[in-house]
């Protein structure tokens, strides 16, 4: 009874980011590029049908259907080396190719246009499956493809599939520099709202803070997208080993929520890893000692967080789990939390108990690393407000000026009426209030706006 | 006045500056060093204490010698103060472990000003890193210049003097023999001993076992040699006058006597004569008022060279006239069946003491002949013992006993050759020059009886064994019965002990005991190798070895291994001799093992030994030759010099090469390197248990390792164990989450899942494809009797679930089938107490899942109930409170507990090779993990209340099923449950379903506003309870951690610490 999970990824992130992660969990459970099993992987041990099912030549094909408007990066993955491993039905790649120029609402309307043959696929996915436990979206909230189609498949899922969990790996920008994409904040709103209404879960990873850890802590000069999307496929796989990796602990997407989430809106996780290693990345030169211990206190390390948040004083961590994997020795675990809560490594939140789990996982042994045990780390910690708060500040300045808006008008959710922005800002603002509230010790009599 | 505003005037006053702001700053940094850091004191007892820290500290880091240093200048320093010079020498020492040198010295000169503590306790924050920092002794402190001491150079200067420092060599050249044979009556007997030992002395000197070797066979030669020139008398008529001739004659006697009065009345001068003494001494005794010196006259008297004949006759067994039995031989001859038993007293002579020699006192006689007798005794009970046992079957004396009997046969002819000997000399001896004299004989023959009569003490110890073979007239009815084992034991113990005793005393009869034990170990080392190389103890006919098969136990039994063989049980000796005591168990092992691999069907190559090993006697045999040799080698390279070996003897330990000045030969550095050992080999003590060792230790390795791979191979015990681990612990692989998930699932969607065939079936799913478990062996039974439902009635829905509690999940009882042989190691027992933990992880399994389910995420169900936030909040407190607290339950159990202590024990066994210890390892590793999982008696108390709070997730999850999921749903399943048949067997419905269900299709409003009501109620409830047992769990294992001192509920407090 295997608990299935299909993958979405949707737009040019979504994709890379994807097919990065996909070529991590092949090489984790012996999958060769083309789908067949490696002679040395035949021992099993691992639960290659979460991720995977098996074509009628045994073939091993993900679950993942490859959506984009612009067949750039489909094209990139259909000419690289696991050109054959999906399944070519999943993939869709809008007939136009024009892409969704940045815009959500032109990725939103065309998946509207579109949603017959992407539910197809789902269904078709979702039907193949003996018990599935819902969906994974890998997109960015920046673009037009991931930010706009994602939210409308967020939708769409939620209403077709309302018992499956839904949970997004949605990249942020980065909000020190509005960059390339001028509109970012518009989109980053607009999805943020069906973020947070139609996910249940979601993994905030941001750009800022993924160059930031290529540079510092790889010593990158200038990473490449290929090495900081390997960042990213690195905490994908880790934080999927306990499904993958069957153990008593966390078998299922539900059981490692449910404690993360203790209220359905304060649902965005931020991640660390430790420790990046050559093997994972490229060009990656450092090499250290690892224990539990070791591992458990740099994982609260802001410097090894994924997200580039701004922890006031009062911020603290509502849930923490910590997935080690390797040659962990359980005897360390209990040490290692006594340890870390003498010396007051983390704060809790005020209102109610709370204390960092701990996932020990197996390793992948068809994949060589250098270190004995390394750790991921998924918190649930109110600093994530911080982020949504400066992408609310951007988007007031643009919306004051209702500048660049003219995009959007030509779709005909925007064409009368402003009022998606107006209600997409208040949800944000909702949810910044709420973790605020989080900070506080009267959180348990605190009403939702809602 | 705050300590901060203090300490802002005091930066102020410091800092002379008046800029407030600044000031206010230093203030703060002062006051959070004063946080962060320790100021220690300075007082007496603080400082002492911190320099013997240090000092200790040092002594950790092995630097003892500046730890020793640092201790003696303390003290110096403490114990006088006013020691100014003192103090300076301290000072300087310490300054060599400062970098602050300077400092240092500058702080002597306020030596006057502050106290001394002040500036030790300076002197130690000013240390940089004491530990690691160069360290130089000061050098005004004069070392003792001691030179290299050697022992011979002691002995050089004090030459070792006294008595008890000569050596034998010394002892023996100045004693004299003193063979006079004329001594009175009041020396014979300190004349004797004296013979005694000068002549034990002698052929001590002369024993070498080649000039044995060479002896021995010049002696059977003669021997035959003179049965071949045996002639029968022809002439018959001769036969009476050559009667009439022999001394032992009556009408003889009475002439010897006659001519012996002849010579009385002649006075004093007789006794100068010696060959008439003895009548002189008569006379003059008969003469004498004191009566007590008065003994009978003799009948007559005999020649010494008849006597000697006599003697000689007597310890081959025949009684004369000087030595009769005590009781006549053959008093019952109707007892003639082989082999006859004979009283002990038919077996016995005594000294007549009627007959006389002319020319010694009759009581020197009697004495000497007195000795004669024992011996002869001995000789004879031992000789009548080797046919009797030979001639038993030999079950009833044991093996060991025959072979001791049988080489008592092999000495008895050696005896009866060198007697035979004795007799030609004896006979030839008129023509040499000394007469024939009882004394030399009794010099010549002294070792050999005493040995024979030590052969003849250690046969007489053995219990049971006299009463065995003698016949006693008042004992009318059967042969007593006698257990071989006690012989066998008692009769190598007592011959292991007289050798050792033998070797420490330098006997000269060591090297025969020697070969009377290493051929009466014979049969028992066969007994051993048949044992530990074939597993078979067919040999034992005679139940002598200390191993042996319990009949009630089958071969097919789980307590085979255990019980199976077991060591014999004796009465009130130890079953097997002592010699063996340490490789007791090694060997048990070893047989246990191959018969057990026997049983497993493991072909017999794999473990059966090369045909060239050795067994175990000639292993011993190989041993002694090989000390024997090497004793030769070191006697002939050793010639060491008096003093040397006078060193060498009395302090063999210290004469190794420490104390050799380097002076020495190259040989003599080598003879000494080695002569420890080999006088450690030389014991026969030492090699026997050295052969023993080497006998047993590869074998015990080989079939312990073999044993444990076949097990593991062939029966798959590890993965049995892995197994057991998987199904009950559910800590790997996850069959048993995956089989739980779908009871769970049956359960949480109202399908029937208590009969055996839809759980086992549920089983078979989950752990199909699973190379983890052996689902095989496990079969699955709900008995609902357990929690006190009855099937039946279940049918009929008059009677309901418990389904407000988890214990529900006590009726599911997994059952583990050990095949065998694994069952031999891994008891029974223990599965129960698998089982009670398997039930507690389902439990807390079900709680967690309950909790998981409670989807709350996506806020899907708010818009359901708008207006009512406050609710849901506190559903959301409780619910997180609930969560955190079966997560770490969830933790401590699995993680913490059983998954920890399962490594802990998979690595113990890997290291293992003694598959014993796996069972021990395996008890202990069950019992600790049933303690620490709160399952024993003791903490009762604490489980249930944990089992109460993980109760309360089936209380909360029905709350928000009822309340919190949509109203649609909620309909739909109050209408489907008005119509189910049989009734829902979970835990999701309550009670009162029938009247919800009708409420449904009531008034909304008002049903919303009850619901709300109770929601809001049950909240409370479990918001309450949960918060009682929490202070109850907290509270009482804080106690409990404190009183018991027991870890385990340490850390359970510390995880449930919030």
């Amino acid at each position: 009874m295997p608990r299935e999970i299909i993958t979405l990824q949707a737009g040019q992130c979504g994709n890379q980011i994807g097919s990065e992660f996909w070529r991590q969990l092949c090489a984790e459970h012996g999958i060769s590029a083309d789908g067949t099993l490696e002679d040395f992987a035949t021992e099993g041990g691992d639960r290659k049908d979460v991720f995977f099912y098996q074509a009628d030549d045994d073939h091993y094909i993900p679950r993942a259907i490859l959506l984009d408007l612009e067949p750039r990066v489909v094209n990139n993955i259909r000419s690289s080396a696991f050109a054959n491993l999906y399944n070519p039905e999943n993939i869709f790649v809008s007939n136009d190719g024009g892409g969704a120029g940045n815009i959500w609402a032109q990725g939103y309307a065309q998946g509207e246009k579109i949603s017959e043959e992407i539910m197809d696929m789902v269904d078709r996915e979702a039907d193949g499956s003996d018990s599935l436990e819902g969906f994974m979206l890998l997109h960015s909230i920046a673009g037009g493809t991931g930010s706009g189609m994602g939210s409308f498949l967020l939708e769409r899922l939620n209403d077709r599939y309302p018992k499956k969990l839904i949970q997004t790996y949605s990249v942020f920008p980065n909000s020190e520099e509005v960059s390339d994409i001028v509109v970012q904040p518009y989109n980053s709103i607009l999805s943020l709202k069906r973020l947070t209404c139609n996910a249940d879960s979601v993994v905030v990873l941001d750009n800022a803070a993924l160059a930031r850890i290529a540079t510092d802590r790889l010593h990158i000069q200038t990473p490449t997208f290929e090495q900081t999307n390997q960042l990213v496929s690195t905490v994908m796989s880790a934080s999927t080993t306990t499904l993958r990796y069957p153990g008593y602990m966390n078998n299922d997407l539900v059981g490692m929520i449910s404690s993360l989430i203790p209220t359905p809106q304060c649902h965005f996780l931020t991640t660390a890893y430790t420790p990046f290693s050559s093997d994972q990345v490229d060009k990656a030169k450092s090499i250290r000692k690892t224990t539990v211990l070791d591992v458990m206190r740099r994982l609260l390390q802001p410097k090894n967080r994924m997200v580039s948040t701004i922890p006031s004083k009062r911020s603290c961590y509502i849930s923490v789990l910590n997935i080690i994997q390797g040659e962990a020795d359980p005897t360390d675990v209990h040490k290692s939390l006594l340890r870390i809560r003498e010396r007051r490594l983390a704060q809790f939140i005020p209102w109610g108990p709370a204390s960092i789990q701990v996932a020990l996982t197996k390793k992948s042994p068809y994949v060589q690393t250098s270190h004995r045990v390394s750790g991921l780390m998924l918190a649930n910690h109110t600093s994530i407000a911080s982020l949504f708060r400066r992408t609310c500040d951007q988007y007031d300045k643009f919306r004051k000026r209702n500048a660049f808006l003219e995009q959007y008008r030509k779709e005909p959710m925007f064409s009368d009426t402003l009022d998606e922005f107006d209600d997409s800002r208040q949800v944000v603002q909702d949810l910044i209030e709420e973790y605020e509230a989080c900070e506080t010790p009267d959180y348990v009599n605190y009403v939702s706006a809602v | 006045m705050t300590l901060s505003s203090l300490l802002e005037q005091l930066a102020r006053e410091v800092v002379k500056d008046r800029d407030r702001p600044s000031s206010v700053r230093s203030g703060k940094a002062i006051e959070r060093q004063l946080q962060n850091y320790r100021f220690p004191g300075t007082d007496n007892i603080h400082t002492t204490e911190r320099y013997s820290g240090l000092v200790e500290k040092l002594y950790i880091k092995n630097q003892p010698e500046k730890a020793a240093y640092l201790e003696a200048c303390v003290n110096k320093l403490v114990n006088s103060k006013e020691n100014d010079g003192s103090k300076n020498v301290w000072i300087n020492s310490v300054s060599t472990y400062t970098p602050h040198s300077q400092l240092t010295f500058w702080m002597i000169i306020y030596t006057q000003i502050h106290s001394m503590f002040d500036i030790l306790s300076l002197l130690i924050n000013a240390a940089g890193d004491p530990v690691s920092s160069e360290f130089q002794p000061c050098s005004n402190e004069q070392k003792d210049s001691t030179s290299e001491m050697t022992w011979d150079r002691i002995v050089a200067e004090e030459p070792l003097s006294g008595q008890h420092w000569e050596q034998w060599e010394s002892l023996s050249t100045d004693e004299d023999d003193n063979d006079d044979d004329e001594d009175d009556e009041m020396d014979e007997q300190t004349e004797v001993e004296r013979l005694d030992v000068s002549d034990a002395k002698k052929k001590r000197r002369d024993r070498s076992p080649s000039n044995a070797r060479i002896e021995d066979q010049r002696r059977a030669n003669k021997y035959y040699l003179s049965h071949i020139d045996y002639d029968k008398p022809t002439d018959i008529a001769t036969v009476p006058i050559l009667q009439s001739q022999q001394y032992w004659m009556l009408q003889k006697l009475e002439e010897s006597k006659r001519a012996a009065k002849i010579v009385e009345g002649v006075g004093m001068q007789a006794f100068s004569d010696p060959c008439t003494l003895a009548p002189s001494l008569n006379e003059l005794r008969l003469r004498s008022d004191d009566i007590r010196s008065v003994t009978a006259a003799p009948e007559g008297y005999i020649d010494e060279r008849d006597a000697i004949r006599e003697v000689l006759f007597m310890i081959q067994g025949y009684p004369g006239v000087l030595f009769q039995m005590v009781e006549r031989h053959g008093a019952n001859p109707e007892e003639a069946d082989a082999p006859t038993l004979k009283t002990k007293d038919s077996l016995t002579f005594k000294v007549k003491t009627e007959v006389a020699i002319p020319h010694m006192s009759i009581l020197t006689l009697n004495n000497l002949l007195t000795r004669f007798c024992q011996y002869g005794n001995s000789i004879n009970q031992l000789r009548y013992l080797n046919t009797t046992v030979c001639l038993s079957p030999p079950t009833r004396f044991g093996q060991t006993c025959q072979a001791f009997a049988s080489h008592l046969d092999r000495l008895m002819t050696d005896l009866q050759h060198k007697l035979s000997d004795l007799q030609i000399e004896y006979s030839n001896q008129e023509t040499s020059e000394d007469g024939p004299s009882l004394l030399k004989l009794y010099q010549t023959m002294e070792d050999d009886l005493e040995f024979y009569h030590s052969l003849n003490a250690i046969q007489s110890e053995i219990p049971g064994l006299g009463d065995a073979l003698y016949y006693h007239p008042n004992q009318q009815d059967e042969i007593p019965a006698i257990e071989p084992i006690t012989i066998t034991v008692s009769l190598l113990n007592s011959l292991f002990h007289h050798l050792d005793i033998a070797q420490s005393s330098n006997h000269p009869s060591f090297n025969k005991l020697k070969e009377v034990f290493l051929s009466t170990i014979v049969p028992y080392g066969i007994l051993m190798d048949d044992w530990i190389f074939e597993g078979s103890l067919t040999g034992d006919v005679a139940s002598e070895f200390f191993v042996q098969r319990n009949p009630q136990i089958n071969a097919n039994s789980s307590r085979y291994w255990r019980h199976g063989f077991q060591i014999r049980i004796t009465e009130n000796a130890s079953p097997y001799p002592d010699c063996l005591h340490a490789f007791v168990p090694r060997l048990v092992f070893a047989g246990k093992a191959v018969n057990f691999m026997i049983r497993m069907d493991i072909s017999e190559a794999e473990f059966a030994v090369d045909s060239h090993i050795d067994g175990f006697s000639t292993q011993l045999r190989k041993a002694d030759k090989m000390n024997a040799s090497k004793k030769e080698e070191k006697a002939a390279r050793l010639k060491m010099s008096p003093s040397e070996k006078l060193l060498e003897s009395h302090i063999p330990s210290t004469a190794t090469s420490r104390l050799k000045p380097k002076s020495y030969s190259a040989a003599a550095q080598d003879s000494a390197n080695t002569s420890k050992d080999v006088q450690m080999q030389d014991l026969f003590r030492h090699s026997f248990a050295v052969t023993l060792e080497e006998y047993v230790e590869p074998q015990y390795e080989r079939l312990a390792t073999l044993l444990m791979q076949s097990l593991n191979k062939e029966a798959h015990l590890r993965r049995h164990l892995q197994s057991l681990a998987n199904v009950f612990l559910m800590i790997e692989g996850d069959v048993m989450n995956r089989f739980a998930e779908s009871v769970f699932i049956q359960m949480d969607e109202g399908k029937p899942w208590y009969d055996d065939r839809t759980i086992n079936a549920l089983f078979l799913e989950a752990s199909r494809d699973d190379k983890h478990i052996l689902a095989e062996n496990v079969h699955i039974e709900v008995n609902l009797n357990r929690i006190g439902v009855r099937l039946s009635t279940l049918a009929t829905a008059s009677q309901k679930l418990p389904l407000n509690s988890l214990a529900i999940l006590e009726s599911i009882i997994i059952h583990y089938q050990l095949p065998s042989p694994v069952n031999n190691f891994l008891r029974r027992s223990t599965l129960q107490e698998y089982r009670k933990i398997s039930t507690f992880v389902l439990q807390i399994k079900r709680a967690k899942r309950l909790m998981e389910n409670l989807s709350v995420f996506k806020g899907r169900f708010q818009n359901a109930r708008e207006g009512n936030n406050e609710s849901m909040a506190k559903f959301y407190s409780v619910r997180l409170r609930l969560i955190w607290f079966v997560n770490n339950i969830h933790s401590y159990i699995l993680t913490t507990i059983l998954h920890s202590e399962t490594v802990q024990f998979q690595r113990k066994l890997s290291t293992l090779v003694n598959v014993d210890d796996i069972v021990l390892q395996h008890d202990d590793y069950v019992r600790k993990i049933v303690d620490r999982c709160l399952l024993n008696e003791k903490t009762q108390s604490i489980r249930s209340a944990v089992i109460h709070v993980l109760d309360m997730t089936i209380l909360l999850s029905r709350l928000f099923k009822k309340f919190v999921q949509d109203p649609a749903s909620r309909n739909f399943d109050n209408a489907s449950l008005l119509m189910t048949i049989p009734p829902r067997l979970d835990s999701d419905e309550e009670g009162d379903t029938t009247s919800n269900g009708s409420d449904a299709f009531g008034d909304e409003a008002a049903v919303e506003k009850e619901y709300l009501k109770s929601f809001e109620e049950g909240l409370n409830m479990i918001d309450e309870e949960y918060s009682q047992a929490m202070r109850f769990l907290t509270t009482s294992l804080e106690v409990m951690a404190k009183s018991s001192g027991v870890s385990w509920f340490e850390v359970l407090a510390q995880s449930l610490n919030v």
